[in-house]
Parts: structure tokens; sequence; C-alpha cells
């Protein structure tokens, strides 16, 4: 057996040495023959047809080989001289393929990453979350107590352990303050993780008892940003909130658990915190080897219900625990459907690509007819034929998905990019084994779907038609027109519903873009300011901080206004449910989110913005018995249609308030201001906003606003003096124009967009020229009917439009089934984003799509028509 | 039909080969070939071609090496001989045939006594 496959490998040395053996025997055998007396021409003669017919050295090449691989290998060859010979066809061929297979690839990768891969630690897919769940369905943390009785309790969990994100203000002198994100960790968290630190130590049982002494952990880029990669870090103290604690290890770069976490350190509950109805911590574990998730959820619920019984008090809104992987905590949700739609979109171009391809082949089928007519006669049977076009086409895929990779690795590098810092850190977007394997799967799976229809129907050609001389046989026949009519109705139907789909995409996106922010963006900035539990303990600190702040702010040369909110436009301070004074009284009205801003005065100024109606803040509003608030137009308009709203009053309200809890207050309103865009359209609520005076409730977390000319960094550091001169451990974060704000804003929906619009867009050219080239193709296939026509006296423009006529009916009914297939599906879908106010069916669009396909038609038609009616009606009826 | 020919063709001719082998010690294609038509008396006259299929299948079940040296006429050629695996598979066909041959015989016998 070896020696065969061997044999294949030597081929050519084999065959070499057997023709020497054969040049011998026939020597020895002439010698023979002469010695008997003959003539030399004779013996020659004698000698050779005692030796045997031509065919001994296939037979025995045939005898030592593996006749079955040979062949295969020989098909190959042909298939590779093939596709090199007719240059256009397959360049044609393998550029669809790439598309389709390389969206695809990209499609794949996106969604692997995100749903198919772990967290990027030992065995990631054994790490669950671990959350309580109240009667609304929404996921509630865990208590301090509340994790003790699950470590305890669970068999399934080799480990629980706990984290809370915090963002931390750091300072020493190594360099300036600075606050950056990190979480707070039980001791048992990096274990449980299997992540080992890269310097010094983890945390040990010791480090989360009171009293214990304060140690931090830092990640890689605060190591290197802020200590210059110095090993002698460890062992040093830095203040972290202000409390001195020590450095006792750093992790390597890339851990960032649980989500763009630069320092660690161990949770130690405050006595508020070791009471059983306060919440502060998320929770995950680790499987056990032989436990399975369900099992887990069922032990957790089980436990669960046990602590519901066991202390009723403390877990009133609960209804169970929930066990879910992290990937389903942070993305499940709007992003699921999202990459299913990719998904789909990316098989519908695939599926294009696939139809454009098949009738490429199958417009060459006359021309190989004669070919396989040969090959037939000489003896291959019809699987050798299938087999043979089969590997044709399983090169070209292979080649198209081969550049299809390269060009999907670019891509995922771009939507990467385009999505830095929107998702959490663990999902990383890389082409690895799994996108290689699915590649070369859908090479092989479109390598038979677009080959197989025209190799059957090749190898189906009867022989004695196709060797006639000019015998199209049945390759021109009807079968083939209503397959390829078939494949293109298809494309279309297809190209249409991604269009549409996309169309619909790029318009919403389109009105958001010119959404009127309703203020002027220019020289308006942005800075953070995040106040520390620690130190500003009550409300009353907090507004005392932004009452010595705004003032300086406003005085800082160059700036001309300056105000303190916790919602820059496009953003928003929250959303909470409204109800006035007549939806309270009025039975079966249920409450409405709108959003909340909180405000200093001089809001409306910095940005611009004129009030419609009634007044301003002052400095008095907020301070008890003067609860009030602005409202904008559109609450407004939906809130007090036709009446005077100023005077009114509104509060804010629970859907399920806890028993016990004081009613909430009421405002009245003393302000309309126009509409200025705050929050996402995706929004549940309808841009209705409520403003609300900092002295009512300030504030922990603010932007501070601020107009003015001068460039924006001198603007951030006189800022930051007038903050530190009031405190000088307050940092400020990150200083950016409000037109930089807005473009962020944007980036979720415009990443989205390109991406569809680029798929759609691909989908269209492959339809065009897949289009393009059938409606060439039919078109010269009537070259004798046209020459006939004209032989006969015909008017050439009356059979140019004649044959136009005739194609321009297919396109057209070809776009009707289309349409009729697309549309329902279009309209019935819910497009991910729940962009409201879009018009499911778009006019301008749809006339736009038809009007491309029909344009490309004609085109197609064109050329040739005008090359049929042109030649010589004798030559066209003897053209083959 | 005819492949239940070939095939026993092919057996009577590895047969053939191994005993010329066996016999003459090693020759080359052509003079094995030659000898097979001498100890036939001529009645087996194959494509002197064909022995060389023969060969090479004998060569890949081990029976037979092959080895290139020179002819006596000072030609390269490729000389083969057969290997011990090669005697042991003679010795055994040869049974065979001596039992299946003496078998007919009885049997035509029978019938002549009839």
């Amino acid at each position: 057996m070896i020696r065969r496959l061997l044999a294949l490998f030597q081929r050519d040395q084999l065959d070499r040495e057997f023709d020497q053996e054969l040049e011998s025997h026939l020597a020895m055998l002439v010698d023979e023959n002469v010695r008997r007396g003959m003539s030399p021409n004779e013996a020659r003669r004698a000698a050779r047809m005692r030796l045997g017919p031509a065919s001994l050295k296939d037979q025995h090449r045939d005898t030592r080989g593996l006749p079955g691989l040979e062949t295969i290998w020989l098909d190959l060859r042909f298939a590779f001289r093939l596709i090199a010979r007719e240059r256009w066809f397959s360049a044609a061929a393998i550029a669809a393929l790439a598309l389709g297979i390389g969206a695809n690839a990209a499609g794949f990768t996106i969604v692997n990453a995100v749903f198919l891969r772990g967290l990027p630690f030992e065995d990631g897919e054994r790490l669950y979350v671990v959350s309580w769940q109240n009667r609304s369905g929404r996921r509630v943390n865990t208590a301090y107590a509340e994790l003790q009785d699950w470590r305890a309790e669970t068999r399934r969990f080799a480990g629980l352990a706990g984290y809370r994100y915090a963002t931390l203000s750091i300072a020493d002198d190594s360099a300036l303050p600075e606050q950056v994100d990190g979480a707070w960790l039980t001791a048992n968290a990096f274990a449980l993780l299997a992540q080992q630190p890269m310097l010094g130590r983890a945390f040990l049982d010791g480090d989360e008892r009171a009293g214990a002494s304060p140690v931090v952990v830092i990640g890689d880029a605060l190591w290197q940003r802020r200590y210059g990669g110095d090993p002698a870090v460890i062992g040093k103290t830095v203040r972290v909130n202000g409390q001195p604690s020590t450095i006792i290890g750093v992790m390597p770069a890339g851990m960032k658990f649980p989500d763009q976490a630069e320092i660690w350190g161990p949770f130690v509950p405050t006595d508020g915190e070791r009471e059983r109805d306060v919440r502060p911590l998320r929770v995950f574990g680790r499987l056990n080897d032989e436990a399975e998730r369900r099992e887990a959820q069922a032990e957790m619920s089980a436990i669960g219900r046990r602590l519901i019984d066991a202390f009723p008090d403390a877990t009133k809104d609960l209804t169970g625990v929930r066990v879910e992987t992290f990937t389903e905590r942070y993305i499940g949700g709007m992003g699921r459907p999202m990459f299913y739609t990719v998904m789909g979109a990316v098989s519908f171009v695939l599926l294009i690509a696939c139809a454009n391809v098949a009738n490429l082949l199958l417009s060459r089928s006359a021309y190989r007819a004669r070919e396989l007519a040969v090959r037939s006669a000489l003896g291959a049977t019809r699987f050798r034929v299938v087999r043979q076009l089969l590997l044709e086409s399983s090169v070209l895929a292979f080649i198209g998905g081969g550049i299809g990779l390269v060009l999907a690795a670019a891509a995922v590098r771009a939507f990467a990019a385009a999505m830095e810092g929107t998702l959490p850190y663990w999902i990383v977007f890389s082409v690895d084994y799994t996108v290689f394997a699915y590649v070369a799967g859908i090479c092989a799976f479109t390598a038979i779907l677009f080959g197989l229809a025209p190799a059957i129907h090749i190898s189906h050609i009867e022989t004695n038609d196709a060797l006639k001389e000019g015998g199209r046989g049945q390759t021109g026949g009807r079968g083939v027109r209503r397959f390829s009519s078939g494949m293109v109705i298809a494309e279309l139907a297809l190209t249409i519903v991604l269009l549409v789909g996309a169309g619909q995409l790029m318009r919403s996106f389109a009105t958001l873009y010119a959404a009127d922010l309703g203020i002027d963006v220019n020289g308006l900035m942005t800075m953070r300011v995040h106040l520390q539990d620690d130190r500003y303990r009550t409300a009353e600190e907090r507004r005392a901080f932004f009452d010595r702040l705004e003032p300086r702010l406003a005085a800082i040369a160059g700036v001309e206004a300056a105000a303190v909110t916790n919602g820059v436009p496009p953003l928003d301070g929250g959303e909470r449910l409204l109800e006035t004074e007549r939806t309270a009284q009025a039975p079966g009205t249920q409450p409405v989110f709108v959003g909340t801003v909180t405000i200093t005065p001089r809001f409306f100024d910095v940005l611009g913005v004129r009030l419609l109606r009634g007044r301003n803040f002052d400095d008095r509003d907020g301070a008890p018995g003067t609860e009030t608030v602005i409202i904008n137009d559109r609450l407004a308009s939906r809130f007090f249609p036709g009446e005077e709203p100023i005077g009114k009053r509104l509060r804010f309200t629970q859907r399920e308030p806890p028993p016990g809890k004081a009613p909430e207050i009421w405002r009245t309103i003393v302000g309309v201001t126009p509409l200025v865009k705050h929050g996402s359209n995706a929004d549940s609520y309808i841009n209705a906003v409520v403003y609300i005076p900092y002295r009512q409730e300030a504030p922990r977390s603010a932007s501070l606003l601020v107009r003015s000319a001068l460039p924006v960094s001198s603007v951030m550091g006189a800022v930051r003096r007038e903050v530190q001169a009031i405190d000088p451990d307050q940092p400020v974060l990150s200083i950016q124009t409000v037109a930089q704000l807005l473009e962020q804003d944007r980036w979720w929906y415009r990443t989205w967009a390109s991406l569809f619009g680029t798929l759609a867009f691909i989908a269209l050219t492959l339809s065009a020229i897949g289009l393009y080239g059938l409606v060439a193709y039919a078109v010269s296939q009537r070259t004798q009917e046209i020459g006939v026509r004209v032989a006969l006296g015909a008017d050439r423009g009356r059979v140019r439009w004649l044959i136009l006529g005739g194609t321009m009916r297919q396109v057209a009914l070809g776009l009707a089934i289309g349409f009729a297939i697309a549309v329902p599906l279009a309209l019935g879908r819910v497009l991910p984003g729940g962009l409201e106010d879009m018009t499911p069916f778009d006019p301008v669009a749809v006339a736009g799509i038809v009007a491309i396909l029909v344009g490309v038609s004609v085109a197609a038609c064109l050329a040739p028509v005008r090359r049929a009616t042109r030649v010589d009606p004798v030559v066209a009826l003897r053209a083959e | 039909m005819g492949e239940d020919r070939s095939e026993i063709l092919q057996g009577t001719l590895d047969l053939m080969v191994l005993k010329t082998l066996d016999a003459m010690g090693p020759l080359h294609g052509f003079g094995v070939a030659r000898r097979i038509e001498q100890l036939s008396d001529d009645a087996l006259r194959v494509n002197q071609g064909t022995i060389y299929l023969c060969l090479i299948r004998l060569v890949q079940k081990r029976w037979i090496k092959a080895e290139w040296g020179t002819s006596e006429n000072n030609r390269k050629a490729k000389f083969y001989s057969i290997t011990k695996s090669g005697r042991k598979q003679l010795a055994a066909e040869a049974e065979n045939w001596e039992r299946v041959a003496g078998v007919i015989g009885r049997l035509l016998t029978l019938r002549g006594e009839q």
C-alpha cells in the first residue's frame, strides 16, 4: 500500500526506469531477431510487435500506483490549467467567491468572538455569572452575607467570588493624580479566574479581613504609564481614594477583568455592607469539573429559594437566582439580534455570489460541451465527468476562499477598531483556527452548491449532439434558460431584501445625523468630575462643591460661560418614570419614562438656548419649599397638550415602590425650553426631558460645560486649576469637545450602518454583474435567431427592440417575484436598535434599487444586441 | 467471465515466473519471458510486455526483488530474483496445483472406469 503511494510521488523516475527496461528488452529481442537472419528493420518491427501494445506503459503505471488518486491529481492539474487559460472567466468567478466567502468569514469571526469564545482565562467557558433576579426580570446584585451563604452551600461551583466596579482616584509622587477604572474583588477572585500576576502576588484571604493593611494590585497599562514599568513598584505606597495602600502585584497586559479595570483592591465590607439588604457585589463562579450548567442553575435556584424563605425582609423583591455566561450577562439583549442579522446578511451575500458563479459555469457549458463529449466517448463515466467538474469548482472555491479570508481579516480589523471601547475587553475580534475551519467548510459547501447543478446538467449532454459540428445540443435549451432565470430571480430577491434592510438602516441613520442637537456646538467643551463617596458623603457637601466651583469657572479668562450638569447633550442624566397630577389620578394610565438632567442655572446660557416660556432657574430653586423643574416642549405637548404647563406639577415615581417608602415630592414646572437632544433615539422615552436644579439633587458624577474660544488644552489646564483650588485631590477627567461627544454617540449606528451598507453594496454589485452576464449570454445565444430575422428582411432597429423587450420582460418578472418575496420579509422584521419613526417601506430606496437593476439589464442587452444585429446575417446563420 | 480468465491467467503466470526465477536464479525481464516460452514449448505466447506487469505485481507482494545490473551483451537491465517469502509462496502454490491435478486426474479416471 505504502509502496503504491510512494510510486505516485516517484512517478517520473519510475517511468524512466521502466522505459529503460523496455529499451533493453527491445534491444535484446532485436539482437535475437537479427541473429535469426532478419534485416535490422524487420527485426525491429517484429520485436516491437512481440513486446506488446503502446498502452503497456500506462498499464504499468496503473499496476504499480494508485490509479484512483492519480486521476484526481490529473483532474486537478487540468482544472488549474483551465482556470489559468480562461482568465476573465476565472477572475469573475473568483472575485464573486472572494466577496461572498470573505463576507461570510468576517461575519463568522465577529459572531465567534462574541458568542462562541469564552473569557480569556483558562477554561474560560466554565466561568459563569450568578445574580439575583427580581420581579421585573432585572438582575440584582448580591449581599456580602449572601455570597458567603452561597459559597458555603454550593457543590457544583468550585468557588464563587464577588466583584464590584469602582472608579478610583490614585495619587502619589510618581505622577499627577488620576482617576482610573478598577474593581474591588473578594480575595479568591484571582485564583478562581486562574489569573496569575506577572509580578508580586495576588490577594490572600488575610487581605480582605477588616483591619488588614490595605493592598492593591495594578494592571500592566497602569504600571507602564505611571511607574515606567519599574519592578521596584512592588511595596510602594499609593493613595487610593485617599487611603495609603501598598502595591503588592502587577497583572499582565490584557488582564482587565471585569471591564477595563486597571487596579484591583480587596473587597472589605463596611459595616453597612454587611447588612443583608445591602447589595454591592456581582458574583461569578467556576463550575466544578463534573458539574454542568444545568445542574448549577438548578442548585443555585434551590439555594436562592432557601435564602428567600429564610430572610423574607431582605429578599423582598427577589424571585430567584440566575446563572448565565458573561456574554449573556453583558451582551445579550440588543447584541444578539444584531449579530444574527449580520450572519443572515452575509449568508445572503454568499448565496448571491454562488448564484453568480453557478450562472457563469452554466453559461460556459456550451463551450465545455464538446470537450466533455470527447471524454465520454473515450470512456469516461458520468461519475468521472461530474467529479472532474466538481474538482474545478472546488479549486475556484478554495482560491476565492483564500482571497476572501484575507479580505475578511482586513475587514475584521477595521470593525474591531470601530468597536473599540464599546464592548467588554474580553471580546477580541481575531481570525483563529475556528474561523479557518469554518472557511474551509464554506469553500467545500459552496463548491458543491454552485458546482453541482451545472455539473450534472453538463454531464447529461448527449454525446452525439455535442460532437456534431456546430452542435449546441441541449446546451441552449429551455432547461438551462429556466435554471438561469431561476438563479437570477433568486439573486434579485436576496439583493432586494438586503438592500431594503440596509436602506432602512441608513435612512434612519441619516435622520439621526441630521437631527438637530438644538444647540450650537462651537467652542463647547466638557470635562468630568467624580466626587468620591468618602469625601463627599452628603448631598450638602456635593452642593457646596459645585456652589464654589461654578463662579470660579465663569471667571476664567477666555471662558464665555460655564455650568455644571450630569447630562451633556446628546447624553442625559438618567431616566425616570413620570406622572402628572392628572395621570396620577386617572385610573389605568401608566407612568412613562422621561429623561432627567440635573443642571446649574447657567446651563441654558452656555448652550445658547432660550426658554420658550416661563423662567430659568435661579439660586433659590431646589431649596426645600421650592421644588421646581423645567421641562422641554416635547414633554409639554405630550403631557399638557393645549394647556399652559407653567405652574402645573409633576413627580417621579417607581413601578413598584417598596412599602413604607415616603411618596415622592411634587415638583412645580417653572419653564419650558425648546428641544435639546438628550439621550439616543433608541431609548424608551420620546425625548421628553425634565431639568432638575442641582440644588435639589447635587450629582456625584458631573460634567463641567464650558464655552470658550480658547484651545482645548489651555481651557483644561485652567479648569483643573480652579477645581484643585477647591480640592487638591480632585482629578478632572476626559476633556472633549461636545462635537466629539456627538461623534461618539453616533459610532454605534455609524458602524452598523456602514457594515450593512457595505454588504448591500457588495450584494448589488454581485447581482448587477450576474445580471449582466446572464442577459448578455442569453442575447448572444439568440444570435442565430437575430440573423434569421435580419436575413428575412426585418428592420434592425425593430429587431433590437424585440430582443430588448424580451429581456426586459424577463427582468421585470424577476424583479416582481423578487419584490413579492422580499417586501413582506422586510416589513415583518423589526430592525435591531429599535429605531422609532422609521418608515418600513421607503419608496425612494425602492425606486433607486429598481432603477439600478433595470439600468444594468438594459446595459447588458445593448452591446450584444448591437453586435448581433450588425453581423452579416449569413455569418450569423452559420455561427454556432 | 473474462475477468475470471484473466485472474486465472495472472495466477498461473505468477507461478511460472516464480518457478523460473527459483530454478534459473536472477534473470532480467527478457530472460524470464524467453524462458517461459521455452518451457511451455511456445504454447504460451503472451505479449512479452505483460511479463512486466506480472513482475511489478510480484515485487509489490515482496515475492521477488529487483536490482539493476548488466546483461550478457553489456546492456543495462533490471534483474529479478526470488525472495524467501517468494519461495514459500511457490511451495504453497505448487502443492495446491498438485492437489488439484490429483483430484482432476482421479475424476477423469473414474469416468473412464464407468
